[in-house]
């Protein structure tokens, strides 16, 4: 419904491109790998901003979709001897799938409750990896996954190459979810954030649009996580934890939940920064748990709400109430959805 | 004999999970509030009490230091962070992981890598025979010392005025803010008994499970396999998941111990999928 | 004249707390039936219970000839039952034209699609239109319904409700809180609704009640105390006493 606003973001994005196209020839190849990373959170991030800002469903167990396609796909390969795309495909399947068998048991639930049980899965799913040591490595992961053997141009074992060639998927699953966005089913997902009983009044279904939701979440976590499995060469159980859940839903907040480009752009500045930063202090960990609460007591509206602030008092207006609620919902949603 | 240790054990982690799982429980109930640093407090707990009666030799000296030092970093953590966050769930889950990574890397800074153990004090150290069954004492300890705490939890809950007024907040924390219950100051006690056992739990657990960098994590796993199965905020769900995770984990580790979690994981599936909000829950 | 919606010895009981006890009552094509009672009455557990938000604990509700009383709400919308609510349930930070697509597409197949965007499809747009320009709204279809002024949040409630066309309307309280000036308005707005459809009113203002309705019915303490014409209601000793008092 914004046209206007979509008009003016024309230009943004041609800018976007050119930049990360630039990276390629200009940047270090230091920098490179941080910009594949920051492209793989990125759209992790994207991903579950959609549950998250969208349809107001806070999943803290996102990294499972994520670590299980990246196990998926790196299992294939190493194990099995599986080619690139055969196991990239198989790698998103299963992580998708593992999205529609948690999504039976969660898309009924909202609120505290929904983060909870999200929570529970992705605990229990990453526990489970780091107990099935013949399969997944244990404690030691997965190392020698090797890059794909492709050539597009330019051959992606050369972090350049795949740098490209993240560059191109993120960019078509970027599209595909601004296409699912606008769509008449992006916008039931925000009509179920402000007011899922009157969706349910008005006829939708909202059980089925939140199972949807879900998948679809999972789907693109999953083609996030084969995009990091065969960047890195590595998968392990710190792939799956807790602490990757809450990061990521640290980069949709920190970018502003519901913002449609808001968690790629805290994506990328925690990816920078936790590579910056570790490189000067042993006490990253400490860096980021302050950075959480941080975030919490000063900004809680995130990047997003600080263009609004900006813009507003630009324009003159009074200092407004930001909509930090869009942002933080409150227990109160916790009437659930039917039973 | 084997089955008989393997009960043993699965019974005396069940009641240690108890200890954890009734604060997680309580918490949540009361606040609604996912305490993400729930498994810290156990791992604070265990690292100062192993600390402490190391350098004391003193067992109760121990457990009297991982019970304070969690019981005060509950009530901060509650009083100077969540409580402003009243009702906004995203905020105080954040605010939770904040504390969760602060002191994992905290308790590495000071403790190390290297797993520590506390030693079984003498009085508590080898078994007790029963008529040809032979039970670790420690462990028979740690199940009747969680038992004794859990029926006075029963009993503070059901026949005390302070009970009902966590119960009643439990059921809707506005209506019972509407009928007079100092519903922060209630949330202030849970914050401090719930971080209390399960700093208690950190330094019983020491003796037989150890404590290493990670820990905090395995515990607050199995803590929320034991409130989603047993359903939150009830007492007896909580004893009840409490004891089948302990039992579950064990027996699964003992026969298949690669994937010993599917023998909770499974059931946690399945009772989501029927009964939502737990065996016990409403 | 053929049934629209029928209601038999339904009942609610939360607890020890009995909020709805045996009502019955049918409701033809076209008909407009006040509900007043004073509050506590069970009115909105009535309609809660009507459009499948709460299930009963007894007795049997009957949409367009079909048995709904299990049925989930958003099922009961798709046979043409539409409501509104008492305490403004809109979609606040969402805009005026995006509040009121929603429920424009709400039983459209079109809800389902995720591959193209809304703001493409024409029809819905002009249907939109054609709901908010009566009421003054089209200008600011772009503003969230949050910074609209209760009033006008109130004409988007209807509004909404109205959208997918149902057949059978439930309005909660729809003039309430609203000044004098406002109530005609969303006075005039109910009178124009087509006669096609079924109406059920839960109303305090008395004016906007008696006029509207076919017919009445009291409730008290979760039963039927009075049905009837509207004059016959008026001048009822009962109603008078219980509800009307003799204030």
């Amino acid at each position: 419904m914004s046209r206007p606003a979509t008009r003016r973001a024309w230009p943004v994005l041609g800018a976007l491109v050119v930049a990360a196209l630039l990276v390629v020839v200009a940047a270090p190849t230091y920098y490179v790998n941080l910009a594949v990373l920051a492209l793989v959170y990125s759209l992790l991030a994207m991903s579950l901003n959609l549950l998250m800002g969208y349809a107001g469903l806070t999943s803290f167990g996102h990294a499972a979709f994520f670590g299980a396609a990246a196990y998926a796909a790196g299992i294939l390969s190493l194990r099995y001897g599986v080619p690139f795309w055969p196991a990239a495909a198989a790698g998103i399947a299963v992580g998708t799938l593992l999205g529609a068998a948690y999504g039976i048991l969660v898309a009924g639930s909202r609120g505290v409750y929904f983060l909870l049980i999200t929570l529970a899965l992705g605990q229990v799913t990453w526990g489970l990896t780091l107990r099935w040591v013949s399969m997944t490595g244990g404690d030691n992961g997965l190392p020698g996954i090797t890059r794909p053997d492709l050539w597009l141009g330019w051959p992606l074992a050369d972090v350049r190459g795949y740098y490209l060639f993240a560059l191109l998927i993120a960019g078509i699953c970027v599209a595909l979810l601004a296409l699912v966005v606008a769509s008449p089913f992006g916008h039931a997902l925000r009509g179920i954030r402000e007011s899922p009983s009157r969706m349910r009044t008005l006829g939708y279904p909202v059980w089925g649009y939140a199972y949807a939701a879900f998948v679809v979440s999972a789907f693109f976590a999953s083609v996030a996580g084969v995009l990091y499995v065969y960047y890195n060469g590595f998968v392990s159980h710190q792939n799956m934890q807790i602490a990757v859940s809450a990061q990521v839903a640290l980069m949709v907040i920190i970018g502003g939940a519901g913002s449609f480009w808001g968690p790629a752009a805290g994506a990328t500045l925690l990816v920078f920064m936790q590579n910056l930063l570790s490189s000067v202090t042993q006490r990253w960990m400490s860096v980021l748990g302050l950075l959480y609460i941080v975030v919490v007591l000063y900004q809680p509206s995130g990047l997003a709400g600080l263009v609004t602030q900006i813009r507003r008092r630009r324009a003159g207006r009074p200092e407004e109430r930001v909509a930090t609620p869009a942002v933080l919902p409150t227990a109160g949603d916790r009437n659930g959805w039917g039973r | 004999m084997f089955w008989i240790t393997l009960v043993a054990n699965g019974v005396a982690f069940g009641m240690l999970l108890f200890l954890i799982g009734s604060g997680l429980s309580l918490i949540f109930g009361v606040m609604r509030v996912v305490n993400l640093a729930h498994g810290s407090y156990y791992l604070i707990g265990a690292y100062l009490g192993t600390g402490v009666a190391a350098a004391t030799n003193s067992f109760l000296l121990g457990i009297a230091a991982g019970v304070v030092a969690t019981m005060l970093l509950g009530v901060v953590m509650q009083t100077a962070f969540l409580e402003r966050f009243g009702g906004q769930i995203l905020a105080q889950v954040l605010l939770t992981m904040g504390f969760l990574l602060l002191l994992a890397d905290l308790s590495l800074w000071v403790w190390g890598g290297t797993p520590q153990i506390l030693a079984i004090p003498d009085a508590l150290s080898g078994s007790v025979r029963a008529g040809g069954f032979v039970f670790p004492r420690y462990r028979l300890f740690i199940s009747l010392l969680s038992a004794l705490v859990a029926l006075a939890l029963y009993l503070v809950l059901e026949r005390t005025r302070l009970g009902a007024q966590v119960r009643a907040a439990v059921d809707d924390p506005e209506m019972a803010q509407g009928l007079g219950v100092n519903v922060p100051r209630l949330s202030t006690a849970m914050f401090a008994l719930g971080a209390a056992l399960a700093g208690l739990a950190g330094v019983l657990g020491s003796p037989i499970l150890g404590v290493f960098p990670g820990a905090d994590l395995e515990i607050l796993t199995l803590a929320l396999a034991v409130v989603i199965i047993g359903g939150l905020g009830s007492f007896p769900g909580t004893l009840v998941g409490s004891l089948f995770v302990g039992l579950a984990d064990n027996i699964g580790k003992a026969l298949f111990p690669e994937l010993s979690y599917i023998a909770f994981f499974a059931p946690m599936a399945l009772i989501l999928a029927v009964r939502p909000r737990g065996l016990f829950g409403r | 004249m053929s049934i629209r919606l029928r209601l038999e010895r339904v009942a609610r009981r939360f607890g020890g707390l009995q909020a709805v006890v045996d009502f019955s009552l049918t409701a033809s094509a076209g008909e407009r039936i006040a509900i007043i009672g004073p509050n506590g009455a069970g009115k909105t557990t009535l309609f809660n219970l009507i459009s499948g938000e709460l299930a009963p604990t007894g007795g049997r509700i009957e949409l367009l000839g079909r048995d709904v009383t299990r049925m989930p709400p958003h099922r009961r919308a798709a046979l043409g039952l539409g409501r509104t609510y008492q305490l403004t349930n809109l979609f606040p930070r969402l805009s005026v034209l995006e509040n009121t697509l929603l429920a424009v597409v709400a039983l459209r197949p079109m809800r389902y699609v995720a591959w193209w965007p809304l703001a493409a499809y024409r029809d819905p747009l002009d249907r939109a239109q054609a709901l908010l320009a009566p009421l003054g709204l089209w200008e600011r279809r772009d503003d969230p319904v949050a910074e609209l002024s209760y009033g006008e949040q109130r004409q988007v409630e209807i509004a909404l409700a109205m959208a997918p066309g149902p057949t059978v309307l439930l309005l909660d309280e729809p003039t309430s809180g609203l000044s004098a000036a406002e109530t005609r308005i969303v006075h005039a707005l109910l009178q124009g609704l087509p006669r096609t459809i079924t109406v059920l009113l839960i109303e305090h203002d008395m004016g906007v009640a008696f006029d509207l309705a076919d017919r009445m019915v009291v409730m008290h303490q979760g039963r039927i105390l009075a049905e009837d014409t509207p004059e016959a209601v008026r001048r009822n000793p009962r109603v008078q006493e219980i509800y009307l008092g003799s204030a």
